[in-house]
């Protein structure tokens, strides 16, 4: 592939994503984050309950599926908008990227984003984010937690063709996501088989610790 | 231990008291004209500058990088929290304005009034924008707008009265003020009935975390109003006046703090 695509976008198999988070450590290690910020996070929702037969014995209805999740570069992204100091802006290629220089670490965008995507960096007083490795696509190359994915759950294309060749459901948003409606985001998850609708208290995110300074 | 939104919480409730108590100023002015003007207006308007001053430099606390605090307005066009800090900036160069008009010929003039009281309506509408967010529901309702006007009308009666009884070491045989202590526990009254009415919209995310802090607030300011009521009729004597003004005005203050940081706690997003 030469060149930054026209439209990036990702797109994660959760059918074949097994949580192993190398692409968080990958995106850690390629952009050198220091310690609780996570450009890319990976997201374990789980849940189930015990269900009753009717011979009387009882069988278990446990589910448990990986999210891996970065900035979406969002079609209407909503840190855009509420940047007030416009160090947030969205590129003609569709990547959303931020002028540090610009940020007054106001820590809005944070507020706003519902996939968690800026993300804090104490030392320096400003928000830092996921930009897509545009320095390695623009190289020919693909984005570290791409190229790190060692089930190649993790992929990323032009958003039309994944559009073409996934088909419809790729876009459907599922628990814990947000409705797409919100920021429509330019990123596909391929629903696991066992995955919950959007809204769906079913679940929980077990791995809060590895998501989030909490 | 330290709590992140602290200096969102002064900067929020000084900003509104600050708006509440211009409108306070412009219903004085409006109620009883001239009169009013020659009670100390200055000192009333550089209150609220003080409270607008004392906001904004709370709010730059808040930065990551407060030396280039000015570059939060370069985004007027699409951010409603650039507008909020504009809109902030213009409500407190109005004030600065009718402070030195105050000053410099005793009286104040109707129409800077009765613009600033406008801007500060203005302010309380983009500050309510900036955190209606779309995807944080826990803020998105009708509740935000309420607990904002509830404050702002509460927090500011209760500047403009002790501003007054200060000036005037007690209402009471002040020709022409003595409706003054009724007006602002009038006003006060209204905030709130608005901020109790904005809670009962949002009951199910209060209701989420922390049920009796969350219940403290009205409780607090319940029995703060009480005494700023018993305060009033206490006519007569100013040292009993002072003492149920003061003991209601904790109550009042500490009610607001405590509403506003579980306005910040119940922070939920729509997504992760």
């Amino acid at each position: 592939m030469g060149g930054v695509p026209k439209r990036p976008a990702f797109y994660v198999d959760t059918q074949i994503c097994t949580g192993c988070k190398t692409c968080t450590v990958a995106c850690k290690d390629k952009n050198d984050l220091p310690a609780g910020v996570r450009w890319r996070r990976v997201y374990e929702y789980s849940g189930g309950e015990w269900l009753s037969e009717p011979d009387g014995t009882f069988r278990q209805d446990v589910f448990a599926y990986y999210l891996s999740v970065s900035c979406n570069h969002c079609e209407q992204p909503i840190c855009v908008e509420v940047c007030p100091t416009t160090a947030m802006t969205r590129g003609e290629d569709g990547i959303v990227t931020l002028d540090q220089t610009k940020c007054v670490g106001c820590r809005y965008c944070e507020w706003a984003c519902p996939y968690g995507a800026p993300q804090y960096q104490v030392d320096r007083g400003v928000m830092t984010k996921c930009d897509f490795c545009k320095n390695e696509l623009t190289a020919g190359g693909t984005p570290a937690c791409v190229t790190s994915c060692p089930t190649r759950a993790l992929t990323f294309g032009e958003f039309d063709d994944l559009i073409r060749d996934l088909g419809p459901t790729a876009q459907e948003a599922m628990a814990p996501l947000p409705d797409h409606g919100l920021t429509e985001p330019r990123a596909f998850f391929q629903p696991h088989n066992r995955s919950r609708p959007i809204g769906s208290t079913a679940g929980h995110i077990a791995n809060p610790e590895e998501t989030s300074d909490v | 231990m330290t709590y992140r939104h602290g200096s969102l919480v002064a900067f929020t409730l000084l900003v509104q008291t600050a708006v509440g108590s211009v409108w306070c100023i412009g219903a004085a002015l409006l109620l009883s004209g001239s009169r009013f003007s020659l009670l100390h207006c200055e000192w009333h308007a550089l209150f609220a500058l003080l409270m607008v001053l004392a906001g904004l430099a709370a709010s730059i606390a808040h930065l990551g990088r407060p030396g280039v605090c000015f570059y939060a307005i370069r985004n007027l066009r699409r951010s409603w929290l650039s507008r909020e800090v504009a809109a902030t900036g213009a409500f407190a160069g109005i004030l600065a304005v009718m402070v030195l008009t105050c000053a410099w010929s005793g009286e104040l003039n109707g129409w800077v009034v009765l613009v600033e009281s406008l801007v500060g309506g203005l302010v309380l509408y983009v500050m309510v924008r900036a955190y209606r967010l779309r995807t944080v529901p826990s803020w998105n309702h009708a509740g935000t707008v309420l607990g904002f006007l509830g404050s702002a009308l509460l927090l500011g009666g209760l500047q403009f009265t002790v501003v007054s009884d200060a000036l005037m070491g007690g209402f009471h045989g002040t020709s022409g003020a003595d409706f003054l202590p009724s007006m602002g526990l009038l006003v006060a009254l209204a905030g709130f009935i608005f901020k109790v009415q904005g809670q009962g919209r949002s009951f199910s995310q209060m209701a989420k975390s922390r049920m009796s802090f969350s219940f403290s607030q009205p409780v607090l300011q319940g029995s703060g109003l009480v005494l700023w009521a018993i305060s009033v009729v206490s006519g007569g004597s100013i040292s009993l006046e002072w003492t149920f003004l003061s003991l209601a005005a904790a109550g009042l203050v500490i009610g607001e703090i405590v509403h506003r940081i579980r306005f910040y706690d119940a922070y939920h997003s729509a997504g992760l």
